[in-house]
């Protein structure tokens, strides 16, 4: 019952801001509430049929040389890893980080029952990132090699796989509080290891392309090593291809795992939210003050509060990090880009410069610091609301914190792509004036999308980095964004110069941005204040 | 020093504040009372320039909140009745951040925190981040960054909660000497017999409107406040 009750609130709190316009007071009109939706419909299908594709791809090859398990054991790995991708991030968040810790701790309520109903959303969401690969793995799987016995092994893997996912979550979410009590710049560290994470799973997923590739050539040779060295691989595609025996060792092996985590969870929760973080004292000594103007004070305060916070750095600030490295990429295996692109003969050598320009705007387009910085000021907005600065200067701070978080390394990496691209001094030059222009666009955009979908009443950062209306607006108009200023050129490489494209481009992103930061004058501190 | 004229405030259908007006001199400290909901907040909030209102106006030092609120900000300071700040600086940060926003120089606000960190037992810890002060010391901060910029208005909300007796003695000193000094003070409580033995003047409001203001004498007359406060409550 009172878990029921625990839960109702998780799940008013992430829906709220789909539901309910707190702005006007009343709910959303159904409009509204249908279109967001069908996004979320179109974003589900999307991912899902990207991996519905690729099962599609080599399901009948492996099913004709029996080895079936093979597939499975390949497609359960990645619901596996994007189910950890997809949750690992957020779970020290979800579980120990909220608002309401102490009012909660405060009622009769048993600690279990609040520590169950914060694991129950990170089983979801694992759930839901896992569930969507499995059900596009086996959809694909009985269309195309039609072996209905794989239907029993979509409920033993829609059973063990979110289990597995949501206990190896759980144990890193555990890991990083207990390490984050214990040291100092606890988000620096979280960031790195998330970072190197990221990076290895970066790694394997290129590597898992070609592996993917050289297994389905030679199934049957790998097949057999498999089962003959590692067979437990074996066991876990065999439960997928709905064996009985491997089902039920998977099923046993997950479920003792999920109850030991459980158990883990169960007793250190109340440690871990009730105690606060043991950091050493440091007693201040007076140094010389400095004094610094107040936009410059605005700007420091938006940095700070971006690097102190893991979950703020790693899902609204990456392509911090992400571009530097995409542009040393490029300096490095450059050549193996430009001729996978240009293709052998060299036809489509003038959509290089403009298809660099369109990966590093994705890149960059996956930054959404501007618009998330609204929503983050949550129960602080009073402070920057009653000191004397124009509501403009407070949107202008966010706004350099994304320019200079991801122009400047957008920047880089536009110089190091115009540096392996052969063409004229000109196109050179206007692929770095596209990409600059691209992220200060980008920037007021969802400073906009920001200001329209601000959700300041949360009581955990996750629901307003992960699961909001602004993030997911954010990321598919990103890339929406990004596709519209690049992708015209598509059907146009053969017949314009990627100079004249770029050229008109440009203008069309400096007279965009122009436009918007002049509306964002005039109505940007209506809207803040309207918050 | 402050002037409401008909302030009105809707929460969607809800009238939070109906046609409220109030004047308050220099060297004034004027209490706000009220039961709860009954508009406080929301009135004081629309003074500080936090929240828009619908109808009316407010004057700071002759200056009209609507047409000039920088200029009126930079005469006030604000303490909400719940301090939340940023969790992410440390004290002495916050202190800085505050200083820079209002142009307090180097100089002046290395003394200004020198002394009213001092004052306020709070300076050893202002290297430690808000996120690990207590709700006391978190008021305490948020008093001095008021103080921090001298400011000629005051507004605050329920200042006295959490902060211990030493210090709540403390900040009644400060609060009158700065109105000795020409400043003003507005805030709200619930505690009557504070805001008996401190406010120079008092309105009480119902409901969003205000039933009765003036000196304390005019107010309550032979009795005490907390009989006319329940007497007022109960008509």
């Amino acid at each position: 019952m009172m878990f029921r009750i625990l839960l109702k609130k998780q799940f008013y709190e992430i829906f709220r801001s789909y539901l309910y316009d707190a702005r006007r007071n009343r709910a959303k009109s159904k409009g509204s509430i249908i279109g967001m939706f069908v996004l979320f419909g179109v974003v589900l299908v999307f991912f899902a049929g990207t991996f519905f594709t690729m099962g599609a791809g080599i399901c009948r090859p492996l099913y004709d040389a029996g080895f079936g398990w093979l597939y499975f054991c390949i497609f359960g790995g990645i619901a596996l890893f994007f189910g950890m991708i997809g949750s690992a991030f957020s779970t020290y968040n979800m579980l120990y980080v909220a608002k309401d810790n102490e009012l909660l701790l405060s009622m009769p309520i048993p600690v279990r029952t609040i520590a169950a109903s914060r694991a129950a959303c990170v089983y979801l969401l694992g759930l839901l990132y896992s569930g969507i690969i499995i059900a596009a793995g086996y959809a694909a799987y009985l269309i195309f090699a039609g072996d209905p016995k794989s239907v029993a092994g979509f409920f033993v893997f829609i059973l063990v796989i979110p289990a597995v996912v949501f206990s190896l979550s759980c144990l890193l979410g555990w890991v990083i509080a207990k390490i984050g009590a214990r040291i100092k710049n606890k988000s620096i560290i979280t960031v790195i290891a998330s970072v190197a994470l990221i990076a290895g799973y970066y790694f394997i997923y290129f590597k898992a392309q070609s592996l993917i590739s050289t297994l389905i050539e030679n199934a049957a040779e790998y097949g057999e090593k498999i089962r003959g060295s590692a067979y437990a691989l074996y066991v876990f595609g065999a439960a997928g291809a709905g064996e009985l025996v491997p089902a039920l060792i998977c099923v046993a092996v997950a479920a003792a795992l999920f109850a030991l985590v459980w158990l883990l969870l169960k007793s250190t929760f109340f440690g871990i939210t009730g105690s606060s973080a043991s950091v050493k004292k440091t007693v201040y000594r007076e140094k010389r003050m400095k004094s610094a103007g107040a936009g410059s004070a605005l700007f420091v305060k938006e940095l700070k509060r971006f690097l102190a916070s893991p979950m703020y750095m790693l899902n609204c600030g990456l392509a911090a990090l992400f571009l530097p490295a995409a542009g040393a990429l490029l300096l490095w295996r450059g050549n193996f880009v430009v001729s996978a692109i240009s293709g052998t003969e060299g036809r489509f050598s003038g959509l290089i410069a403009v298809m660099l320009c369109a990966v590093i705007c994705m890149i960059g387009s996956t930054n959404s610091i501007s618009a998330m910085s609204v929503s983050l000021e949550g129960k602080n907005l009073w402070i920057v609301r009653s000191v004397p600065v124009h509501a403009f200067d407070v949107l202008r701070a966010k706004i350099r914190l994304h320019l200079l978080l991801t122009g400047v390394p957008a920047l880089f990496c536009a110089v190091c792509a115009a540096v392996i691209v052969d063409g004229a001094v000109y196109v050179k030059i206007l692929m770095v004036v596209f990409c600059v222009l691209f992220v200060c666009l980008d920037s007021i955009v969802k400073m906009f999308i920001g200001l329209r979908f601000a959700e300041l009443g949360w009581t955990s950062e996750a629901v307003v980095i992960k699961q909001s209306r602004c993030s997911l607006i954010c990321l598919f108009g990103g890339w929406g964004l990004a596709a519209a200023a690049a992708m015209p050129y598509l059907p146009l490489c053969l017949f314009v110069d990627p100079g004249v494209y770029l050229g008109v481009a440009c203008a069309l992103l400096l007279a965009g941005a122009a436009v918007l930061y002049s509306t964002l004058k005039k109505h940007g501190p209506a809207m803040f204040e309207a918050l | 020093m402050l002037r409401i004229e008909h302030l009105t405030k809707k929460y969607g259908d809800v009238q939070a504040v109906s046609d409220l007006s109030l004047h308050i001199n220099r060297g004034e400290i004027y209490g706000f009372i009220g039961h709860n909901g009954a508009g406080k907040t929301t009135t004081l909030k629309s003074v500080a320039g936090v929240m828009t209102f619908d109808e009316g106006d407010i004057y700071i030092d002759g200056i009209p909140l609507k047409q000039d609120p920088i200029a009126c900000k930079k005469k006030t300071a604000y303490i909400p009745d719940n301090p939340d700040l940023y969790d992410f600086m440390t004290g002495i940060k916050y202190l800085n951040f505050i200083a820079d926003v209002y142009g307090v120089g180097a100089e002046e606000r290395q003394r200004l925190i020198r002394e009213l960190g001092d004052t306020f037992e709070l300076t050893a810890d202002l290297g430690q981040p808000v996120a690990a002060y207590s709700h006391g010391m978190k008021q305490k901060l948020a008093i001095i960054s008021a103080w921090l910029h001298s400011p000629k208005l005051i507004i605050m909300d329920e200042p006295f909660v959490g902060l211990d007796p030493k210090a709540s003695h403390t900040l009644k000193g400060m609060m009158r000497q700065l109105c000795d000094e020409g400043g003003a003070i507005f805030f709200s409580t619930h505690v009557l017999e504070v805001a008996e033995k401190l406010c120079d003047k008092v309105a009480i409001i119902k409901q969003g409107k205000l039933i009765r203001s003036g000196t304390m004498e005019e107010v309550k007359g032979d009795d005490s406040l907390e009989e006319v406060f329940l007497e007022l409550e109960a008509e």
